[in-house]
């Protein structure tokens, strides 16, 4: 036998122990890189100022920088930033330490967050101009048009850069246990540790982090599909009434 | 609470392992992309059996982490092959961290050459038949050409990623950029870790950004050339 396989399969439940705490960091810094890129997206399209250069700052320093790179730097320079603000205003009002989980969220949503906001700001600009004239010439709000006619085509459009970023970010995730934080690949690495089987346990990681990546993969080409379809029958529909009046 | 001259220091410290670093991110490229091209071709050709195989490895690839690729080679592979009597434990560390990286990139540029060249009309092949034009003597003179402005975008991108993604190489002991950095802040027992790594990430923020810029500089380049050329077609 080339692998070891019943203790693979010992060592599975483990592993599986760990997926929620994963796939927590994954969907909630994805959906808080979703909200956030989107106001950046928005503040660099309408040329805030101050607040767009600031944008552009953002975003090239968290796309420019390794992430594990910003994950030493947020992990470690962030209590000593705040006890530095807490000692200069004379009260602890700041906290000096953080729950792992909190910081590994923070850091995966700020990293995210600088690509999403690129992938929003091409696709929002890509939607023709001329919408926004008919949406403002119905009488709707700037924000209402914003949501109600731009936002839905730059998501179609955009969905397959969305479910890449989010498959990258799964697959960072797995950095997480350079700050500690116990996701699936902090328990195969302390396994593997401590019973010297490398080859096992990082297979057995590596087939988890396949399924798992894979089913939104999957999921992800579902939803195209299904938009495409939908656009198309719109398409179709709209062409026949054209035809009919 | 930063230290500007210690931020200095580490920055003069830590500079002469950049082309430790580039010339990873190169190597790793350049066997990718030898890889890439011969798991393309197959692709295209769709030579049974190794075309599903090749399937399975870029989706392999594609959806487990970078970090768990590096120790399963780095680790697992010396191990594997003890158990069919083959003994790598020699290959420096170096060796391990390319090989990783290479069979990633493989799989990463086989998608990518084998979509550029999907990507170039039929009516292209084609037409360079018609003008007596055998199949490699068209590849090389009218499909390479088209392919190489479909790609170089995709794979500019996937350089700063590998470029970036270099960083994990210190995990299995090899000395670039974030290793030196390591061993820097080891040696004043973590009193200058925020003032290193904040030198670690203006280097490759600065390198990442350069590169992008160029990257962004060819392409509107022959984007123009080609505007220019449909203009007068």
């Amino acid at each position: 036998m080339l692998l070891d396989w019943d203790y693979m399969l010992s060592k599975l439940p483990l592993i599986i122990e760990a997926i929620p705490r994963t796939l927590l960091m994954v969907l909630v810094s994805a959906m808080l890189g979703f909200v956030i890129g989107f106001v950046l997206a928005l503040v660099r399209s309408y040329k805030v100022p101050v607040l767009s250069q600031l944008a552009t700052a953002y975003i090239s320093v968290f796309r420019g920088v390794p992430l594990l790179v910003q994950m030493y730097l947020v992990y470690f320079g962030l209590p000593e930033l705040f006890g530095h603000l807490n000692e200069t205003l004379g009260v602890a009002l700041l906290p000096t330490e953080f729950n792992k989980m909190f910081i590994a969220i923070l850091i995966f949503t700020l990293y995210t967050a600088a690509y999403q906001a690129e992938v929003w700001y091409s696709s929002l600009n890509a939607v023709d101009y001329q919408q926004m004239e008919a949406a403002l010439s119905v009488g709707m709000t700037l924000p209402q048009a914003l949501i109600r006619i731009f936002v839905p085509q730059a998501l179609v459009s955009a969905l397959p850069n969305f479910s890449n970023l989010f498959i990258s970010l799964f697959k960072q995730t797995s950095l997480a246990f350079s700050i500690k934080v116990i996701d699936i690949m902090a328990v195969a690495k302390m396994e593997a540790g401590a019973t010297y089987r490398y080859l096992e346990m990082y297979v057995l990681v590596a087939l988890v982090y396949w399924v798992l990546i894979f089913g939104f993969e999957r999921l992800f080409i579902h939803l195209e599909k299904y938009f495409s379809n939908q656009k198309k029958q719109q398409a179709v529909s709209s062409g026949q009434s054209g035809i009919a009046g | 609470m930063i230290n500007f001259a210690e931020l200095i220091d580490a920055f003069w410290k830590l500079l002469p392992k950049l082309p430790l670093t580039l010339s990873f991110t190169v190597l790793a490229l350049i066997g990718g992309t030898l890889l890439g091209f011969v798991l393309a071709l197959v692709r295209i050709f769709r030579v049974p059996v190794f075309s599903q195989l090749i399937v399975a490895y870029v989706s392999f690839m594609r959806c487990t982490p970078g970090i768990v690729q590096l120790f399963l080679i780095f680790y697992g592979l010396p191990q594997f092959l003890d158990k069919i009597g083959i003994d790598i434990h020699g290959w420096s560390n170096f060796t391990f961290a390319v090989l990783a990286f290479g069979l990633h990139c493989g799989a990463v540029m086989s998608e990518v050459i084998r979509s550029a060249y999907l990507a170039v009309p039929k009516s292209q092949h084609e037409a360079a038949s018609a003008v007596g034009m055998s199949y490699l003597q068209s590849l090389r003179r009218i499909i390479v050409p088209q392919m190489v402005r479909i790609a170089v975008p995709i794979v500019g991108n996937n350089a700063i990623t590998i470029f970036k993604e270099s960083s994990l190489v210190f995990t299995v002991g090899v000395v670039d950029l974030m290793g030196q950095a390591q061993i820097l802040t080891q040696s004043r027992y973590g009193v200058t870790l925020i003032e290193t790594y904040l030198a670690v990430s203006f280097i490759y923020w600065f390198c990442s950004m350069v590169f992008g810029r160029l990257l962004a500089y060819y392409q509107k380049r022959t984007e123009r050339k080609y505007k220019i050329m449909a203009r007068k077609a």
